[in-house]
């Protein structure tokens, strides 16, 4: 039984982004783990419940549902009511959340191995760190399941324990995974040169950060994309009606020393 | 030795046209590059591997697929349906062998606006309208509401994959075609939408910091950075990226060591207080049973 609980999450974690995406989707994850719990009828309808509790939070993070809906399926299976069992597996979301941060942070460690691979021209340089990833992703997700099947109450009576002791470590895990993010930019910004037009950057952080404050969700990314492209579109025709040239020069290694 | 992702390439000679299966090998691995996503580069792994399949047909010159490859593995977004979209114009221009910095700076700024619109569509109308509809469905205790919630999605986002990743050659080698006649203009103009996206990426992928305190019981403590972030979202995002960029520009650092250098800042300021904690699980009738 855990076997296959493990290998349901496993699927359901890889599958998050890449094939169906929605197998993680509480409509969908309850009922196979309701099926494999040996009541599908109970975790489907504990799964519509939960769904439409994860369709608001989808508005505001973007998480899987594994975890809470494993809970969900376990408490429908056991006779609690479907709305019920909803109510008590929202409490994962916040986890299933912290543990996606884990895993992007864990998946950084193939980047080296990538750029090796890029540098040798190997495909097989690229498709080893993404199936590992793949099977990382799955593997935590699976474990984690598999360890709440089978501990149930206690795992969950020692999560509140252990969060609130170590609640830094958790906190810091996830700032971590959102602070790295600002090395592959700054990377990129290094490659674009960006110090030569250091008003672009600070233009697009101004515009991103207030539709931030006004609380603006998704568009943001979109709208700064089409603003962006209508500013470099009004460059481009100056600089061609124009015949400009650039000042193209460019000094990427300090002292012609190379980054990896 | 060649340095991965830097430089420009030897052979500038436009490519053969890439063909209709060539493509589509492209987009049916595109479906895997979301697997790949990582902290510090999100989904650049599986977009470069996706890629591959194009990028060889067209670099013949071994240095100058190293350095497509690896330029291929900075910063991008490719997570959503409408990524083919991307890919079909970076393809473009990298048949039309168009300066690896105006690749970069293209892509950099297409995948960001376009992954938003990918995810917007699919994760606030796709997926509302098949979970209410196949919600219905299986609260009558129909287990097609379940498949279905599974197969709609699936079956939309092939299909947009299949047919973007046509869209995008096409209409971006027309476009190159056109635009490449003031290479050095067009060169500018996307290296200021390049580097615009990243001010903005800067503020959106780093905002999440503080924010989970709202998972948080009502006497949950919240950090110093929450409250900071409600004055400017995104502000310890610009912060870190002056500080990577800086130590990585400047000092010559490895991005290894910027990576252990956060995550060391991350857990110290947790320590410290400048984060909120990581929330408890709330209180809820599981606990209760």
């Amino acid at each position: 039984m855990n076997f296959m609980i493990f290998i349901a999450a496993f699927l359901m974690a890889a599958d998050e982004n890449t094939f169906t995406r929605t197998l993680h989707r509480p409509l969908a994850a309850c009922t196979i783990f309701g099926a494999v719990l040996g009541n599908a009828p109970a975790g489907l309808a504990a799964g519509a419940v939960l769904e439409l509790g994860a369709i608001t939070f989808d508005q505001l993070y973007s998480t899987n549902y594994i975890l809470p809906s494993l809970a969900a399926a376990v408490l429908a299976v056991n006779g609690t009511s479907a709305t019920e069992s909803a109510a008590a597996a929202a409490a994962f979301f916040g986890i299933s959340y912290l543990l996606k941060e884990i895993t992007g942070l864990i998946n950084t460690v193939f980047l080296p191995a990538a750029r090796k691979g890029a540098q040798n021209r190997k495909e097989s340089g690229l498709l080893v760190p993404l199936l590992l990833s793949l099977i990382i992703t799955g593997a935590v997700y699976g474990a984690c399941a598999m360890i709440l099947a089978s501990y149930g109450n206690d795992i969950v009576n020692g999560l509140v324990t252990l969060t609130s002791s170590y609640g830094w470590i958790a906190g810091g895990l996830h700032a971590a995974g959102v602070l790295v993010s600002a090395v592959g930019i700054a990377i990129l910004l290094r490659n674009l040169n960006a110090k030569q037009i250091p008003g672009a950057y600070l233009a697009g952080f101004g515009l991103a950060a207030a539709f931030l404050s006004a609380n603006r969700g998704w568009p943001v990314l979109l709208i700064c994309g089409m603003i962006a492209f209508g500013i470099s579109a009004m460059d481009y025709h100056i600089r061609s009606e124009s015949g400009a040239q650039t000042n193209e020069t460019k000094k990427i290694e300090k002292g012609g020393k190379e980054w990896w | 030795m060649v340095v991965v992702g830097t430089g420009v390439y030897q052979d500038t000679n436009e490519a053969y046209p890439l063909d209709k299966k060539t493509l589509s090998a492209v987009a049916l691995r595109s479906i895997l590059a979301g697997a790949s996503h990582n902290a510090e580069t999100s989904e650049s792994i599986g977009w470069a591997w996706a890629l591959m399949p194009a990028l060889k047909k067209i670099h013949t010159n071994e240095e100058d697929l190293s350095l497509c490859i690896g330029h291929h593995l900075e910063t991008v977004k490719a997570s959503s349906m409408l990524t083919t979209l991307t890919m079909g114009t970076v393809l473009a221009l990298e048949q039309q062998k168009a300066d690896p910095e105006t690749i970069r700076s293209v892509r950099t700024a297409m995948s960001a606006s376009i992954d938003s619109l990918g995810t917007g569509l699919f994760r606030y109308l796709l997926i509302p309208f098949c979970a209410m509809a196949c919600a219905a469905l299986a609260s009558e205790g129909n287990t097609l509401g379940a498949v279905l919630m599974v197969i709609i999605p699936a079956v939309i986002s092939i299909v947009c994959r299949m047919i973007l990743i046509n869209t995008g050659y096409a209409k971006g080698v027309r476009a190159a075609e056109s635009f490449m006649k003031h290479a050095d203009a067009l060169k500018h103009a996307s290296r200021i939408a390049g580097v615009f996206m990243l001010g903005a990426l800067s503020a959106v992928m780093t905002r999440a910091i503080g924010s989970a305190a709202e998972f948080g019981n009502a006497d949950s403590s919240v950090g110093i950075m929450t409250l900071v972030s409600y004055v400017l979202p995104g502000l310890f995002g610009l912060l870190a990226v002056w500080f990577s960029y800086t130590l990585m520009a400047k000092k010559n650092r490895s991005p290894l060591f910027m990576v252990i250098v956060l995550i060391a800042i991350g857990l110290l300021g947790a320590l410290i207080g400048i984060w909120t904690p990581y929330p408890s699980v709330l209180n809820v009738p599981w606990l209760a049973s």
